[in-house]
């Protein structure tokens, strides 16, 4: 079992043990869960001397050819809309911090003058103290707390619906790089095709008609060749937004063609399961429906009850006699008793109830359809390399054969070619369809696919108190090179 | 000289005898079936005529039964060797196309045996010959066809002499395009006035054998890719090896659907014979080229005088070349320089053809590769080069003093008689 697994899970599962007011608002617990899930760090830029390794680092790691770990690595490192969403955890933290602190007593003074004597000062001093509220701290703490764990769930969730987004982008963009360098072929065969046919036109052994149709030819594939040009471009921006990067950061590069399948496809079973498990807007969710129904019980058992204070008055009367005695105002619930409040929280409930049943509905549909299509692409692409694209190298290579017995012409061939090369663009698209199934899989069930992804990162061990240890130690930086 | 009229005399004269024999035959009494293999039969002349020699194929051999000679005649798949290289899947006789040489004399009692191995039902038209109508072999017009599977006879009396030939009259367009046809030769009753050395026997045919396939396409009407002497094409034909003086006769038989103008280097020869019979001398006249239309057959005759190697071929440039497409581009005089660099890029192994013409092309097809079970378009090697023939192209060896028409090799030139360098 993996160790950061098991801290992981006990944040998640012992929240309580994040103690209020850590430096690091609670980030610990999402480093860690995103180490578990993602295989990946993500750090909290707070003016710490660590962000000078985290700079050095992304600088590193960009002076590579990335990989799809590398690239989601730094969007996590760098990416300021992430560092935005962290500051939500320390407003959080706030708002749990603020319902465990006594309300503040309160104290008056009220001075009076007599229109006739005797005209000593009348003056009345008083301290109150809203009692109730210091009663209700532990409930309103608790609910606090749900809230907050909410919050933790749903940055980290962002966080890993974020790599999700980042590893497709890479994805479609390592594949537009590629089919820009397969159009070029194709348009290099035009422009082939249609130097041949000026040459021939020269040389009195065409009509101008060919000429122009294989002219048409070619500014066709040049503008389908500039089409994948910019498209690879507008990918390459968006990975920069992704990835935080400007000026000389954006000078990276991407391998020239998308990774290979795995042999094997990772285990698919019991996805849904996981999923359900895995999940950690539906957990942020089911926290929604715990403090609601907190909050709901909180309103019902105090209903009759919600302004009671309890004081003490001291008055000199004009003669300068004290007169001290001990205050109570309670609210007297005659027409009042909180029914709107009740009534409120209880749709309010029901409402959330209903939520994290649509959503766990969704997540459900949504595994579904994303493992059919992977394993439907993935099907296709096999399909792709076993037969469609050696079926077209074929035809390239008996067209050749054609020509080289005079059998058909030059114009055939390059025809073949540029076919084959436009077979070999719709696979590039279905490689690159798989891994952008791949990554929304991942996302979709909350964790990476592995082997055996159906079990090993869903069974959450008993809660350990170790939540505390790494989040309080220095950020740990991967080492160079022991990306997955 | 036999007429018409007295033909038909005689030939009334013994119908009966005919009639007797057909009922007599059964398929147990056909001879046995014989696939003569290329050039393993002698010619089978007598004392009274030279036998006929079938270049790249051989005569049927017959056997002699109550003085009827009878002939087993197979129909059947066959594959057959166009040239090294190229094997074409046919329909054929007797395990060839053409099917073997049938050989008469004039007033021999033939009787033939047809027996159908072909998946679909076949006869047997004897195109020249004056027989009975019923003998005729259109299917459905003289006889019923002959079912797969079934044997049939056939038996007339042979009242001329001359070439004639045989092929099917039942589903023609199928049959013929996959190389069902022989040359039927009856030698005369008479001796000639001039006898005759060498005979050789050559059909002449067409066919579309697409670029890597191997069965003959039999939908194909106009556009053929394959000239044929005798199903087989240069460099995969024999040669006509003569000794200097003898008197040649070379039948042409043609079944295919152009008329072939061929060509003898070197020679003039006659036409003595057609299918309809002999043509007098007054009505002979010398040329070098013989137009051997289609549904005919040409006897040519002359003295190999001139001893050397001789080209002989049909005079129609694209017979004599194999398998060419008909709607490439023209690259003569196009000046590929830079465009063949870039196309060589995306095509590795792109060779520019054809800017000078394409005698540079027999090199080049050696080199490269083609379709499977195809010729290169120009092919064949003499002693100073390349030949740049296919199809119907031979030659015609004759030479001093041979003892043997086995293949002498190439001419030894006399020193000085051979076109020379001299700028
Ligand atoms: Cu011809």
């Amino acid at each position: 079992m993996n160790p950061r697994l098991v801290l992981a899970v006990a944040c998640l599962v012992s929240l309580a043990g994040c103690a209020p007011m850590t430096k690091d608002r609670g980030f610990g617990c999402v480093r860690n869960v995103v180490a578990a899930r993602a295989g990946l760090d993500v750090h909290w830029n707070q003016g710490t001397p660590a962000e000078a390794q985290v700079a050095e680092r992304i600088r590193r790691v960009l002076s590579r050819s990335l990989a799809a770990d590398d690239v989601v690595q730094v969007a996590l490192l760098n990416n300021r809309r992430m560092q935005a969403s962290y500051a939500r955890l320390g407003i959080a933290q706030a708002d749990l911090v603020e319902a465990g602190l006594l309300e503040n007593p309160v104290f008056h003074v009220r001075p009076r003058w007599p229109d006739s004597p005797p005209t000593a000062t009348n003056i009345e001093l008083g301290v109150e103290w809203d009692f109730l509220q210091a009663l209700m701290i532990p409930a309103r703490k608790q609910l606090a707390g749900t809230r907050y764990e909410g919050v933790r769930l749903g940055v980290t969730h962002e966080v890993l619906t974020f790599v999700g987004q980042v590893r497709e982008a890479y994805y479609t963009l390592v594949a537009a790089e590629q089919l820009a360098n397969v159009m070029r072929v194709v348009a290099e065969a035009a422009e082939a095709s249609y130097e041949l046919a000026e040459r021939m036109s020269e040389a009195g052994n065409v009509p101008e008609l060919d000429l122009q149709n294989q002219r048409a030819l070619y500014e066709e594939a040049k503008l389908e060749y500039a089409r994948a040009r910019l498209e690879s471009l507008d990918a390459r921006e968006r990975l920069n937004a992704l990835m935080g990067l400007w000026g000389d950061q954006t000078a990276w590069s991407v391998p020239a063609q998308l990774p290979e399948m795995p042999a094997i496809e990772a285990s698919i079973v019991h996805l849904e399961s996981a999923a359900i498990a895995n999940r950690l807007d539906l957990m942020e969710a089911g926290r929604e429906v715990e403090a609601l129904s907190a909050a709901l019980g909180i309103t019902r058992n105090w209903r009759f009850l919600l302004f009671a204070r309890i004081g003490i008055d001291s008055e000199r009367d004009t003669s300068g006699q004290w007169l001290t005695g001990p205050e109570l105002q309670v609210e007297l619930p005659l027409f009042n008793q909180r029914q709107a409040d009740i009534a409120r929280l209880e749709a309010e409930l029901q409402a959330s109830e209903d939520r994290l049943t649509a959503l766990a509905i969704e997540i459900r549909s949504e595994v579904r359809a994303l493992r059919t299509r992977l394993l439907l692409t993935r099907q296709v692409v096999e399909r792709y390399q076993a037969v469609i694209v050696p079926t077209y190298q074929r035809i390239v290579q008996l067209s050749q054969e054609q020509y080289n017995f005079m059998l058909i012409g030059i114009f055939h061939v390059l025809e073949a070619r540029k076919e084959e090369m436009r077979t070999y663009r719709d696979y590039v698209n279905q490689v690159r369809d798989y891994w952008i199934t791949r990554a929304r899989l991942e996302r979709a069930i909350g964790a990476r696919l592995t082997e055996n992804a159906g079990s090993a990162d869903i069974n959450i061990p008993a809660a350990t108190d170790s939540d505390q240890g790494p989040a309080s130690q220095q950020i740990p930086l991967k080492p160079e090179g022991s990306d997955p | 000289m036999i007429t018409r009229r007295d033909f038909v005399t005689t030939g009334l004269a013994v119908g009966g005898a005919t009639l007797v024999g057909l009922q007599r035959a059964s398929a147990q009494d056909a001879p046995p079936i014989v696939r003569p293999k290329s050039n393993e039969s002698p010619p089978q002349g007598d004392s009274s005529f030279t036998g006929v020699v079938t270049p790249n194929g051989a005569s049927l051999p017959h056997v002699m039964r109550d003085g009827v000679k009878e002939f087993h005649i197979v129909a059947e798949a066959c594959v057959r060797e166009f040239a090294p290289g190229m094997e074409v899947k046919c329909w054929g006789y007797n395990g060839q196309t053409p099917g073997p040489t049938i050989e008469c004399n004039e007033g021999d009692h033939v009787r033939l045996f047809v027996t159908n191995h072909l998946p679909e039902h076949t006869t047997i038209h004897w195109h020249g010959i004056f027989l009975p109508s019923g003998m005729d072999g259109v299917g459905g017009l003289n006889q019923p066809h002959i079912r797969p599977g079934e044997t049939y006879v056939y038996e007339f009396t042979l009242r001329q002499h001359g070439t004639f030939m045989y092929h099917p009259h039942a589903d023609e367009m199928v049959q013929m395009a996959v190389g069902m046809m022989g040359l039927f030769i009856v030698h005369p009753k008479h001796p000639r006035k001039n006898q005759i050395q060498r005979d050789f026997a050559i059909m002449l045919h067409n066919w579309q054998v697409n670029p890597g396939t191997y069965r003959p396409d039999p939908s194909i009407m106009v556009e053929f890719n394959m000239w044929t002497f005798n199903s087989r094409v240069f460099p995969g034909t024999d040669h006509l090896v003569v000794r200097t003086v003898d008197r040649v006769r070379i039948r042409f038989g043609n079944l295919s659907m152009w008329n072939h103008p061929i060509h003898v280097h070197g020679h003039a020869w006659k036409i003595v014979a057609t299918d309809g019979g002999e043509i007098q001398e007054a009505g002979q006249w010398p040329e070098t080229t013989v137009l051997v239309p289609v549904g005919s057959t040409r006897d040519v005759e002359f003295i190999a005088d001139a001893p050397g190697d001789w080209a002989l071929h049909c005079h129609m440039s694209h017979h004599t070349m194999n398998a060419m497409g008909h709607a490439i581009p023209n690259t003569l005089g196009v000046d590929q320089r830079g465009v063949a660099e870039k196309i060589r890029s995306l095509l590795p192994g792109y060779m520019a053809m054809g800017e000078s013409g394409m005698a540079e092309h027999q090199d080049h097809a050696m080199q490269m590769a083609g379709p499977k079970n195809t010729l290169p378009m120009m092919t064949g090697k003499g002693q100073f080069g390349n030949i740049e023939m296919g199809g119907m192209f031979t030659v015609l060896k004759v030479r001093d003093g041979i003892t043997s028409y086995e293949d002498p090799g190439w001419y030894a030139f006399p020193a000085g008689s051979v076109a020379r360098r001299v700028g």
